[in-house]
């Protein structure tokens, strides 16, 4: 017996009064099988929890290298030369790959799904040209993460962007091959905001890392 | 106080136990049913609060009475390390998630988890992770003496060498990692998934402190796994994050206490969340009276978690500039909890009679823990009050803290988790456990968190250090640790007598088989079968209240009166 209460005798359903409230039935609404069964808003809301959880990894490694830095004599190292030539071409492409990823939503939203997987194809080209100049630039750093807390600090931010972007290129993938199967519509774009949001996410992750790496000088007491 | 729902609401046309044909239900992967996973969660926990439970009671045998030498000096801070992780976060935490998983889409009226395929995943990554942990003892070089904090000399590997501290840490980082994305699901489903009427106003104190205690491992948790990465980085990879000054570039080894404190303090607090969640539920239906008021015990709910946040540094030594803002802090969060505490005792002398129903059963099994549950978080909220006080100072680190952070978030905690589990134990898995055993381990854990924890006060008092691995006889410890290591053999007991009786009433169903509504709840996990189909529910009662079953028993005790 599953509900206490009385239940009503047989017999053909009442008409609906004012006052006698409709049953729910769940099984008409979910199928989990189904992604589109979802209810709006659960897959952004689900990428908007991870990105906030990463907010506070962020957060952490830079109050990190904040409390580090104002505690030494000199920093960073004098072995460290600071260049900013790479990290200002992936941040160009940064900034590309934002206005790339916006096309891809917006044609998204308006249908047009022969745009949206050319952005696609177009952001994933951007994210990779990113990844590579990155990796590039910590092969050129000429420090390890072992050398001293700068080089720990700095593997580490520009690993944690490194991480998000190829998280970033292969969600993008993804919704390509989807949007060119036609699974997304003006009606049904869920997954793609979801993924739009976490590669605008890596670009406010890759200004935060320029700021803190390459604006806010080095000092020497 | 919650108002009487404007109308009757309509029952179910049918008993939906009549339309449930039940599909069988796989245990093992990939079971994506978040009653399995919830449950083999627990299962998972439960094993590790019996070797967290074994390990405190070696760690008390040796401290049971003066000059004894039942393990060594190393061993019995490595026990003291292995005690805390895996009491925190092979079982309490764990735990939690696990009964969160299998009862919040049954009280919100879903039929499932936002992400099912996730919760899965976040399963056996615990698992995974929890077996890495339970390891690490065993490898080589794996002596980690410095207690559950990880604290120095853990980074500096030419200290402490081995794999052992490196397979603990990557094992709490699994878990954590695992951990968080586990309650981002439960976040989700409790925000997304709610049953028509179901506001988030009305939702279950269970649901809702889950919800809280899941907002605050959303942040706590990321700045353990970074805290955890940095010292792997710099134990592995020679990092220097946490190493003390050395000349050209060194880090600074305060930043990891301060960085773990940032996230286990509040990480603490969520834990107990869902146990306050628990009583909030057992009492109003047992006592046949409303809870006092739904609003206000949310309300406070919601202000422990943030509070939960303010006062992380009074566990750090050496914060000397900031100490009375922590302490302050530390006292702050106490007292939505004595809130929490009044409104339930409230509930008990003043909340208003339920119409119809049964009468009061107060002396079940789960109102017994639950007031026993009370019980002890009133001795923790006097202990931590305290705690507070003492901020900085060096009483800070003596048995008093050992006494107040095991009632809290120990005893109980542990007290909600097995009243959690004997009131939904039918629920989930169809039968009852034993009346009697369920008495009796509600007696032995209770009484035994008592006798275990109040001579800890007296310790306390007498100024007995946190990681004394020994003492003289002329000290005056000997009388207090000998009660204390009666009460945690008491606990220990409690703890295998509920596991008997789980396993015989559930695993062999000797348990008498349980209705729909065995105990004539108010929440929306009372309108399926025991054990739910696998979809949940054919039917559900629209919401119009935080009490629908109770709203829909007192249209049916009007309707019989007239």
């Amino acid at each position: 017996m599953a509900v206490t209460a009385p239940t009503r005798d047989a017999g053909p359903p009442a008409a609906v009064e004012p006052d006698v409230p409709a049953l729910h039935d769940p099984a008409s609404t979910a199928d989990p099988t189904r992604p589109s069964a979802q209810p709006q808003g659960t897959t952004v809301l689900g990428m908007v929890l991870v990105l906030a959880a990463e907010g506070m990894v962020l957060g952490v490694l830079i109050a990190v290298y904040f409390t580090i830095k104002a505690g030494s004599p000199l920093w960073p190292a004098s072995s460290v030369n600071v260049n900013t030539y790479i990290p200002t071409v992936v941040s160009i492409t940064a900034a590309m790959s934002a206005c790339s990823v916006g096309w891809l939503l917006v044609s998204t939203k308006h249908n047009d799904q022969r745009s949206a997987f050319s952005a696609s194809i177009l952001s994933v080209v951007l994210g990779l040209a990113m990844a590579n100049g990155q990796w590039y630039s910590l092969t050129q750093a000429g420090f390890s993460i072992g050398d001293h807390a700068y080089g720990s600090l700095f593997y580490l931010l520009m690993g944690l962007h490194l991480l998000h972007l190829v998280a970033g290129i292969v969600m993008l993938i993804v919704v390509g091959g989807q949007t060119l199967a036609g699974h997304f519509g003006s009606d049904d774009h869920e997954p793609v905001s979801a993924v739009v949001y976490f590669w605008q996410f890596g670009n406010v992750i890759w200004s935060l890392i320029i700021l803190v790496l390459f604006l806010v000088g080095p000092h020497a007491q | 106080m919650t108002d009487t729902p404007p109308e009757a609401p309509e029952a179910p046309e049918e008993p939906a136990d009549e339309l449930v044909e039940s599909p069988p239900v796989t245990p093992w992967p990939p079971a994506t049913d978040h009653k399995v996973i919830g449950t083999l969660f627990v299962v998972f926990a439960y094993l590790f609060l019996i070797a967290s439970g074994v390990i405190a009671a070696v760690m008390r045998a040796q401290l049971s009475s003066a000059d004894l030498s039942i393990v060594g000096r190393a061993d019995y801070h490595q026990f003291f390390t292995m005690h805390g992780v895996l009491g925190v976060f092979g079982f309490l935490a764990p735990v939690w998630i696990g009964l969160a998983t299998a009862l919040v889409p049954l009280q919100i009226g879903s039929s499932r988890l936002a992400f099912p395929r996730l919760q899965a995943l976040t399963l056996w990554s615990t698992i995974a992770g929890g077996v890495m942990m339970a390891c690490s003892p065993f490898v080589k070089g794996g002596k980690l003496v410095s207690g559950w904090t990880l604290s120095t000399p853990i980074p500096d590997r030419t200290v402490v060498p081995g794999n052992g501290p490196d397979l603990l840490i990557l094992g709490l980082t699994v878990v954590a990692f695992a951990l968080l994305l586990a309650v981002a699901n439960l976040l989700v489903t409790i925000v997304k998934l709610r049953a028509p009427g179901l506001t988030l106003r009305r939702a279950p104190m269970f649901s809702w402190s889950v919800l809280v205690a899941g907002a605050v491992l959303l942040l706590a948790l990321p700045v353990l796994i970074t805290g955890l990465v940095m010292l792997f980085v710099d134990r592995h990879y020679g990092g220097e994050i946490f190493r003390g000054f050395t000349g050209n570039g060194g880090g600074n080894p305060n930043i990891w206490p301060r960085l773990f404190w940032f996230a286990a303090y509040p990480t603490l607090w969520a834990l107990l969340l869902p146990a306050l969640g628990t009583a909030a539920e057992i009492i109003p239906v047992f006592t046949r009276r409303r809870l006092f008021s739904h609003h206000r015990a949310a309300a406070a709910i919601g202000a422990i978690g943030v509070l939960a946040f303010a006062g992380w540094g009074s566990e750090v030594q050496n914060l000397s500039r900031a100490r009375v803002l922590f302490a302050l802090g530390a006292l702050a969060v106490l007292a939505p909890v004595a809130g929490v505490l009044l409104n339930l005792l409230a509930t008990v002398a003043r909340g208003r009679k339920q119409v119809g129903g049964r009468p009061p059963d107060t002396r079940s099994a789960p109102m017994l823990l639950a007031v026993g549950f009370l019980t002890v978080v009133a001795v923790g909220l006097g202990g931590a009050a305290i705690s507070a006080l003492t901020t900085g100072t060096s009483s800070h680190r003596n048995y008093w803290q050992v006494a107040t952070q095991h009632t809290l978030f120990f005893g109980a905690a542990t007290l909600g988790v097995v009243a959690a589990i004997t009131y939904w134990a039918p629920k989930l898995w169809g039968r009852h456990l034993s009346d009697k055993g369920g008495a009796l381990a509600a007696l032995l854990l209770v009484g035994g968190m008592h006798l275990a924890f109040l001579p800890m006060f007296v310790l306390g008092i007498q100024d007995m250090r946190v990681h004394l691995f020994t003492y003289d006889s002329g000290d005056g410890f000997a009388p207090a640790n000998l009660v204390s290591t009666a009460g945690t053999m008491v606990i220990v007991l409690g703890v295998v007598v509920f596991a008997l009786d789980l396993v015989v009433s559930v695993v062999a169903g000797k348990g008498r088989r349980a209705d729909g509504d065995p105990w004539q709840g108010n929440t929306l996990e009372w309108a399926t079968s025991s054990p739910p189909p696998s979809h949940n529910f054919d039917r559900l009662p629209e919401v119009r209240s935080e009490v629908p079953l109770l709203d829909l028993r007192t249209a049916a005790a009007a309707e019989a009166e007239g």
